[in-house]
């Protein structure tokens, strides 16, 4: 048990931090096995876990919680792998939208940061970086101690929280990313945007048609690649335009 | 607050990072993503990690806050190449380029270092690691494990060495090319700032996607198809037009925005407007 908590700890910690490969179920779920003195069957849950979650899209998926408890029921309740991944599926919910509550929630440290960054005070910055995460990782401890002492009726306690108050918890996690919006707001206040609106409008549309082609995982970098094409080619223009200024008299239109 | 409304006071250019400042960042990099939170991502994270660069570089404690302040905006590296946009950075702070450069060259240079370290790491290295020792685990072999973590944690920690050194380096000589014309490199960096940042607002709220079905007896419109017809992405792109508006023209403030949005996501969920696995409050249609 205790184990497990520190396990949990760590784990939940490496999904946002460190090397950010740990906690992938495979390497995660074998430890949880090792933990509960079944390695072999905490590596065949991990297998399986594993290729649910390589087809996932969001990359921030938590799924620590799931692994420790289709681990928990396949070596404790004796489920075969199939049984245990697909009886602890509620606490893949639980862990998504935990992590997506959290999210929204830990904006609230950004104020402590600010200050910090206004007497630039590094300790305290610091402490505004870590805090969050210990915080995340605990309530997660917590969640996991929670499930693998409740059992059965932790179990259905969160079916049932899932069905009446799911919504709250969805609204939440929405609100996590929803929140990106301001930020982004703040940046595009702070570079004056109006003035070049036009190359934002541009780079929205050509992630929004690189998106709906399907090859999202190299949206990113290929419109990167025209953003760098686009200030060269402004960079140069502006060269000409000051070569031919030097020089004297105006450009040659013809 | 607005913070970075002009140039650095101290327009010198700074001394080069030694070597062991910048492996000092990188050790700090593999701890900035404790505080990802839903307003500005990784920035908390992001600026405790160049903080010891920043303090070579920016002596005048005044450009050193001013700083400080704008590198807490928005920034989302996606951890695994985070230093090469670090790396690149930094080299721009030291020759003391106008924030607004910074601001939008950090934002160019960080959506692409999260783009190559996205294809690179969650869909090349790690689907082809677990892929390659799957049917050991399958087996029952706790070694798959162990196989599996030493090859992704040693590239993982080879690639943020990699990244540092190749983004100052070539950082650097980006910089010292820009130098000459330096108002000119102004406009063009912001163009591509202001690219990227369009694109981030599609491709970093991808996960929040409209997914109401309306039924009509027996028929049923699907709304997620029907957005996705007028504009993918069209709920973060009037979001953040939203936000915009009312912090530049509502003079409105960052909490109240905040609040704001909490009820928006609330309100959506109740109806069932966002895309998961939950039971609405309420059924519409």
């Amino acid at each position: 048990m205790a184990l497990i908590a520190i396990l949990v700890f760590i784990l939940t910690l490496d999904q946002s931090s460190f090397l950010r490969v740990l906690h992938r179920p495979l390497i995660a779920c074998t430890l949880f096995g090792i933990v509960l003195n079944d390695p072999a069957k905490g590596a065949a849950v991990g297998a399986a876990m594993e290729l649910i979650v390589l087809g996932a899209e969001n990359r921030y998926v938590n799924t620590v919680l799931y692994s420790v408890m289709a681990v928990v029921l396949a070596v404790q309740s004796g489920m075969d792998v199939n049984t245990a991944i697909a009886s602890a599926l509620v606490f893949a919910w639980l862990g998504m939208y935990a992590d997506g509550a959290f999210t929204a929630i830990s904006a609230a440290f950004l104020p402590m940061a600010r200050k910090a960054a206004e007497n630039r005070d590094e300790k305290k910055l610091a402490l505004a970086n870590i805090l969050p995460g210990i915080l995340k990782a605990l309530l997660f401890t917590v969640l996991a101690c929670l499930a693998y002492t409740g059992g059965e009726s932790f179990r259905t306690t969160v079916s049932s929280l899932e069905k009446n108050a799911g919504w709250v918890m969805a609204g939440l996690a929405a609100a996590g990313s929803l929140m990106k919006c301001l930020g982004f707001a703040v940046i595009l206040r702070n570079i004056q945007i109006r003035e070049i609106s036009g190359a934002l409008v541009a780079g929205a549309a050509f992630a929004a048609l690189i998106v709906t082609t399907g090859i999202s995982g190299a949206t990113l970098l290929i419109c990167a690649m025209l953003a760098f094409a686009l200030a060269a080619y402004d960079y140069s223009l502006q060269a000409n335009e000051t070569a031919a200024a030097e020089k004297g008299g105006a450009s040659k239109w013809w | 607050m607005v913070v970075g409304a002009g140039p650095y006071k101290n327009l010198t250019e700074a001394y080069p990072l030694d070597k062991k400042t910048l492996n000092k960042i990188v050790w700090r990099s593999f701890l900035s993503g404790f505080s990802r939170n839903g307003e500005t991502g990784e920035s908390i994270g992001w600026l405790w990690a160049i903080m010891p660069g920043l303090k070579k570089i920016h002596t005048d404690e005044q450009d050193l806050a001013y700083a400080m302040g704008h590198h807490l905006e928005y920034v989302e590296t996606g951890s695994f190449l985070s230093t090469l946009a670090m790396g690149a950075v930094l080299s721009m702070e030291q020759c003391k380029y106008d924030p607004a450069l910074i601001r939008s060259f950090k934002a160019s240079v960080s959506a692409a270092a999260d783009g190559i370290g996205t294809a690179l790491f969650w869909y090349l290295i790690i689907p082809f690691t677990a892929m390659g020792v799957l049917s050991l685990a399958q087996g029952g072999s706790p070694a798959a494990a162990l196989i599996y973590f030493l090859i992704t944690a040693v590239l993982a920690v080879a690639a943020r060495f990699a990244g540092m050194y190749i983004g100052y380096a070539q950082g650097t000589r980006l910089a010292d090319t820009l130098s000459k014309k330096k108002k000119g490199a102004v406009r063009s960096i912001r163009l591509a700032g202001a690219f990227m940042i369009g694109a981030m607002i599609i491709v970093n709220m991808k996960d929040v996607s409209a997914a109401l079905t309306m039924y009509n007896g027996s028929d049923s419109l699907d709304m997620a198809s029907q957005l996705n017809q007028l504009l993918p992405g069209i709920i973060p792109l009037l979001l953040t037009w939203l936000m915009w508006h009312l912090l530049t023209r509502k003079n409105w403030s960052p909490m109240k925005c905040i609040l704001l949005i909490v009820v928006i996501a609330l309100a959506g969920a109740a109806i069932g407007l966002w895309a998961g696995t939950y039971e609405p409050l309420i059924h519409i249609g």
